[in-house]
């Protein structure tokens, strides 16, 4: 009873907060979201789970560049980690360096743009450029988010 | 040996050549794993190979704890609460052990360190750090929220081996230093200074 009373009371300024923050951090993992699925179909067809379709790897591909080229600024925006909000995943150390993220983020650009170029080309070509881009998810991942 | 051997001790084959093998083995695969995964390529197909050498090595050694040669077996390292209190008593002595196998206390951390690795090679099997390229194998036969279980498990319990991993290799240099037993030696050659009366 006593903790249900606590809880309450710690869970109050937190329900308050419901707003801005978690919905800027809905929609931020919408956007990884998608980039996971467009990485899926790639990755599907990579590991012969699909058959290699060369007109859905483009789209993909495509897709990928088109979101590696989306402002992510307002995604990001400040009181919204991991200890601001509770169900993200954004660590504080994006806020504290964000010339870092940055270069992950064109990282992952640029290795969208060189999937862009081969994904049409047939399934070895595409396989080949599979690793740099899933490497530019990992290299953020790694650094600015939580387990 | 320039030193005299004690009355009761003697010089045995104690180790058999595969628990060397699999020991240092081990050591390489384990420490290769461990590097690769925090500081490795992005893209880990290195630390999946040696970490299915770590199961297999673990597998390999499950087989030999239950078949092998006696002092390889589990059952041979297996003690009771009061033998283990007994040996810890006898923990600070500055003399060395003569301990026919893994004494009651280095079973304890032997038993936790192949445990932690068996959690650490599942918990990898079934991982999904979201990048598509480094999915543990069987993740698709779980939940997403598993996966992500898992991924944090292994994560946590890499920091965990290492500390173990620190913890024995102190251990080992604390029977050199302050026992005056060298370990390292019958872990490498087999042969090991060992009291009569015990095992
Ligand atoms: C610039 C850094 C960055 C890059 C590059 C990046 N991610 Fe992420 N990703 C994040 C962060 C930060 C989160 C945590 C978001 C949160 O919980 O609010 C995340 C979360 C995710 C999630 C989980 C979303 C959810 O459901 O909560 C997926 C899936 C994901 N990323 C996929 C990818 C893929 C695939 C790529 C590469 C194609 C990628 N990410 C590249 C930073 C990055
Ligand atoms: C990743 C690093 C290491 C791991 C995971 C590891 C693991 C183990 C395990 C599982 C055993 C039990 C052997 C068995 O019965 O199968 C063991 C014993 C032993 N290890 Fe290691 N080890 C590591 C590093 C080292 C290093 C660097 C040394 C040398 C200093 C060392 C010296 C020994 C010795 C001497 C024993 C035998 C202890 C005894 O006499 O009871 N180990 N180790
Ligand atoms: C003893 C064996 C192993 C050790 C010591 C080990 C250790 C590690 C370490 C230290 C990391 C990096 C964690 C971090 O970034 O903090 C890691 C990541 C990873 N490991 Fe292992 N690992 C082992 C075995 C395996 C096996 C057998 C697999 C799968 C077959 C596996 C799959 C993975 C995956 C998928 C990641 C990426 C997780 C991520 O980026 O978030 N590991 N491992």
């Amino acid at each position: 009873m006593r903790y249900a009373l606590i809880a309450a009371l710690i869970a109050a300024p937190a329900l308050s907060l419901a707003g801005p923050a978690e919905k800027t951090v809905e929609a931020r993992q919408g956007y990884f979201k998608l980039l996971g699925a467009n990485m899926g179909v790639l990755a599907g067809m990579a590991q012969g789970k699909v058959d290699y379709d060369a007109d859905a790897a483009q789209t993909a591909a495509d897709n990928m560049v088109v979101l590696s080229t989306y402002k992510l600024a307002p995604l990001f925006a400040p009181g919204t980690s991991s200890d601001d909000v509770k169900d993200t995943r954004a660590l504080p150390a994006i806020w504290k360096d964000l010339p870092g993220v940055t270069a992950k983020a064109s990282d992952f650009g640029a290795a969208a743009r060189a999937m862009q170029d081969v994904a049409g080309k047939g399934k070895g070509e595409m396989a080949g450029a599979l690793g740099a881009l899933g490497g530019s998810c990992k290299g953020c991942h790694t650094a600015y988010r939580a387990e | 040996m320039t030193k005299q051997i004690p009355e009761g001790v003697s010089q045995v084959k104690l180790w058999d050549v595969g628990t060397r093998l699999f020991h240092w083995s081990l050591v390489i695969c384990v420490c290769s794993a461990w590097f690769l995964g925090k500081f490795g390529p992005n893209i880990m197909t290195l630390h999946f190979y040696f970490g299915y050498a770590v199961i297999a090595l673990l597998v390999f050694r499950i087989v030999w704890g239950l078949f092998g040669p006696a002092p390889a077996r589990f059952s041979h390292f297996l003690f009771g609460p009061a033998a283990t209190l007994r040996y810890a008593k006898t923990l600070k002595n500055p003399t060395p052990s003569y301990w026919p196998g893994h004494n009651p206390i280095g079973a304890l951390s032997v038993f936790a360190m192949l445990a932690a690795l068996i959690v650490q090679v599942s918990t990898g099997l079934f991982a999904d750090p979201d990048d598509y390229i480094n999915v543990g194998p069987l993740a698709d036969m779980v939940s997403s929220e598993a996966n992500r279980s898992a991924t944090k498990l292994h994560h946590q319990m890499a920091l965990l081996i290492a500390v173990f991993v620190v913890l024995h290799v102190a251990a080992i240099a604390f029977y050199k230093r302050y026992k005056g037993e060298n370990l390292v030696t019958p872990m490498l050659t087999g042969w090991k200074l060992v009291r009569k009366d015990k095992g």
